[in-house]
């Protein structure tokens, strides 16, 4: 300390040329010291996340999820914009929603896991964009691509989102979450998998299939639910009829008087027994291989004599969503969804209290004697019009239906109630084919006992808001007591569509959904992600205060204080003045 | 150092100076609250935008308070007294500099009197304003006024003018504002040189690093530039002094 004392009080040092060195090595330094900071900061990740959601550290729960999922592989993610330009991105103006958590998620990830990487590439590195030509088109640099290489050495996997992806938006479009880390994962579940299960969502009865938002047609949440769970999601009209394959190689033979190879003439699979395709697919296919042209026959007519009722759902149906249909259907419809249950699958129905249903409800019943009462008019004790349900902790069966649901911040909640009864009774009946069915019916959601309806506390056989049937086909044999092999599990769903209604509502959105996700996981054997992980609902920040009584605080905050300092000042300086 | 702090202080309030900044800057600063959160349409507490409108109000207004810091010293020939005095020069400038950063401290202490409504109204089910980020926001915004403080104090060491002294120090805050709005400019999009240099000008910027505040970010390093920054001006100003003293 002396030596620096006597150094620093040199009059060499202390004016002149040798003081204007010592000057631009001490501002040297700070900017070396600055610069090791700052990669420090970034490297050990010192910053202290001030968002009370946590919106720039990546959960526990996430990480943990991403590290078993991705243990033999390399996850990359991807930007198309410098890294500065990303963690700046905070826009969210107009429905546009920026990067910047997406990138410190991803970032903070690639912090905590060695297999996890960023990397930033520019949009016009057209080398290396078309690799990712099959993914999704890359139109823009705010596009994120997550890419996996599994260690085993398959070609890689990717995906290419847009921002909006990461977040969620109520019904009106609003934007009220972020959801980049469950997003990430059920890319990552995506992609680690090469099967792609299929929902149907059935049409032609008024169901909600699209919804129309601002002029654009989206899927519905319950839809994006199950697309973003690794589903890919079509419409299926039961009552359609369709050409099989078969059909129409056949008939484009009968009109060319030649053979077809329906893979490499029509591009589609070749096992032709199995394959189901509507008449718009008929059509498609052959003016796409010029059939009429080269054949020099006139335009093909399709009469109904080409085609056949369904007799079956498509093979790679895994389940099947029946959301608020508003007309009944057919018998022959039901044969069919019963022909499918009959093997295998789950079929989920969200019914509008609206909607009467009379063939629905009956088979229905058939399935746990599960009986629809329709305007139930339930209303929770404050008369709210949303209804609070909750999972019975009473129920061992319901609690094994959502075994991996481990934590329910709020209660699930539902709009329009329709109540269930259900006869928790075993049915058991014998099927031509030699198996043993048995059917067991499950509370799944109740209203809570302080729930009323026109006026008077609801019974309690009609505070059921959601119900499941298990049906298991067994082998006729006594001495099964489990589900062997060419046995059978299926299931059958009802609640109210006011349930799928709230999964754009702040409160509820995140909860509804981990129930669904938890069933999806239990009925049809998906896993999509840990449902403990949960949205990121960003701060509402609404005041409930009226025009006046902003006028009057405005007043206030503008006024007192500077009055009050202004006298105050005004007095100490005329008081010094006159002494 | 405490007797310079306190004289400092005294002056502050003695004088008109504490008193213009206090008002001018609660007045402006409420008006901005109000405007940007209750008096909108649709109410709302988020005060993102009120801070970094006060950061813009700050390089007019803290000017004021620093303009007289030793100009005014100059002018009135009390400076030949100071450096005469047994006052370390180190003591003399960092009193002044620590009493101009208590006027700003008080004044931010005061306007949290206009957030009142902000907590008082919250609508049912809103969660209302972010204390966390708040008061990260109050922390970084005290960061970039000692930043501020520092600068004007360093140009008020170097003219005689209290006037020429405070417009110099708003002009160069607007030139480092300025110097932050570069980096966004059309020719230094992209990568390469041009990243290079937007990388620096970033780094250097006072301002952009600000933003990360607003947005719940509270950087480590962000924290050491600032102290750095103001550490780097209070050292040119004892080091101007101390040649001027012995030459």
């Amino acid at each position: 300390m002396d030596f620096l004392k006597k150094l620093t009080n040199k009059r060499k040092i202390k004016y002149g040329a040798v003081l204007a060195i010592f000057l631009v090595l001490v501002i040297s330094a700070v900017i070396i010291f600055n610069s090791i900071i700052s990669v420090l900061a970034e490297r050990f990740n010192w910053f202290f996340d001030m968002t009370e959601e946590q919106l720039y550290t990546a959960s526990d729960d996430f990480v943990n999820a991403m590290d078993k999922i991705n243990q033999n592989a390399q996850l990359e993610i991807v930007f198309f914009d410098e890294k500065d330009s990303i963690s700046a991105d905070h826009s969210s103006v107009g429905g546009k929603v920026g990067l910047a958590y997406v990138h410190q998620t991803a970032t903070d990830l690639a912090r905590k896991l060695d297999n996890i990487s960023v990397s930033y590439h520019s949009i016009d590195d057209i080398d290396y964009i078309n690799q990712f030509r099959d993914g999704g088109k890359i139109s823009s640099e705010r596009n994120v691509v997550i890419k996996r290489t599994d260690l085993s050495g398959d070609a890689p996997q990717f995906e290419v989102y847009n921002p909006s992806y990461f977040y969620a938006f109520d019904e009106a479009g609003a934007l009220f979450a972020y959801n980049g880390e469950v997003r990430l994962l059920e890319a990552s579940i995506r992609l680690s998998t090469n099967t792609d299960p299929t929902v149907y969502f059935t049409a032609s009865h008024g169901e909600t299939w699209y919804t129309v938002l601002n002029g654009a047609v989206s899927q519905t949440s319950l839809g994006a639910l199950f697309a973003n769970a690794g589903f890919i999601v079509l419409p299926i009209d039961l009552d359609e009829k369709i050409y099989t394959c078969k059909n129409v190689i056949n008939k484009a033979g009968d009109i060319c008087g030649k053979q077809y190879s329906p893979t490499y003439d029509f591009g589609i699979l070749e096992d032709t027994e199995r394959e189901e395709i509507t008449i718009n697919r008929v059509k498609e296919l052959l003016v796409k291989k010029d059939f009429v042209c080269s054949c020099g026959a006139e335009a093909v007519t399709i009469t109904d004599s080409m085609l056949s009722e369904r007799e079956r759902l498509p093979a790679n149906t895994q389940a099947i969503v029946i959301n608020e249909p508003m007309v009944d259907f057919e018998e022959k419809e039901i044969e069919l969804l019963e022909s499918f249950l009959s093997n295998y699958g789950a079929v989920m129905s969200f019914l509008n209290d609206e909607a009467d249903l009379p063939e629905l409800y009956g088979w229905f019943e058939t399935w746990g004697g599960i009986k629809v009462n329709n305007g139930a008019g339930i209303l929770t004790a404050d008369k709210s019009t949303t209804i609070k349900g909750n999972i019975p902790s009473d129920s061992a069966a319901a609690q094994a239906y959502f075994s991996d649901l481990i934590s329910l911040d709020i209660d699930p909640k539902l709009t329009d109630a329709i109540t269930l009864t259900i006869d928790e009774k075993f049915i058991e009946g014998n099927l031509e084919s030699g198996y043993n069915v048995q059917r067991t019916a499950t509370e799944l959601l109740r209203a809570p006992s302080n729930a009323y309806a026109n006026g008077s506390l609801v019974s309690s056989k009609d505070r059921t808001l959601m119900a499941i049937t298990k049906s298991e086909s067994l082998l006729a044999n006594p001495d099964h007591d489990s589900i062997g092999e060419d046995e059978f599990t299926s299931y059958l769903m009802v609640s109210s569509s006011g349930f799928t209604d709230m999964l754009t509502d702040e409160t509820s959105a995140n909860v509804n959904t981990k129930v669904i996700r938890s069933l999806i996981h239990a009925t049809t054997g998906v896993q999509t992600y840990s449902t403990n992980l949960d949205f990121k609902v960003f701060n509402s920040y609404s005041l409930d205060i009226t025009p006046r009584e902003a006028t009057t605080f405005f007043i206030i905050s503008l006024t007192v204080l500077p009055i009050i300092i202004g006298v105050t000042g005004l007095t100490i300086i005329i008081r010094r003045k006159r002494r | 150092m405490i007797a310079i702090y306190s004289k400092e202080m005294k002056q502050y309030f003695t004088t008109a100076t504490g008193y213009i900044f206090l008002i001018v800057s609660l007045v402006s600063s409420s008006l901005v609250l109000s405007l940007t959160t209750i008096m909108q349409s649709e109410p709302s507490s988020d005060t993102s935008n009120y801070f970094t409108i006060v950061l813009i109000l700050m390089m007019v207004l803290l000017p004021i308070l620093t303009m007289r810091s030793f100009s005014d010293e100059k002018r009135t020939k009390t400076d030949q007294l100071l450096f005469t005095s047994p006052v370390r020069i180190f003591s003399l400038v960092f009193g002044k500099f620590l009493s101009a950063l208590t006027m700003f401290i008080i004044y931010i202490a005061l306007s949290l009197f206009s957030f009142i409504p902000l907590f008082a109204f919250v609508a049912e089910g809103a969660s209302g304003p972010n204390v966390a980020m708040i008061i990260g926001n109050i922390i970084a915004l005290i960061l970039v006024g000692m930043c501020f403080i520092a600068i004007g104090i360093f140009i008020s060491s170097l003219t005689e003018n209290m006037f020429a002294s405070a417009v110099i120090t708003v002009a160069t805050l607007f030139v480092l504002l300025l110097i932050n709005g570069i980096s966004s400019l059309s020719f230094l999009q992209g990568d390469g040189f041009a990243y290079v240099v937007r990388t620096v000008i970033n780094w250097l910027s006072i301002f952009s690093r600000f933003d990360a505040f607003a947005f719940g970010y509270f950087d480590i390093g962000a924290l050491i530039y600032y102290l750095s920054v103001s550490g780097i001006f209070i050292f040119l100003t004892e080091r101007y002094f101390q040649a001027k003293r012995l030459s």
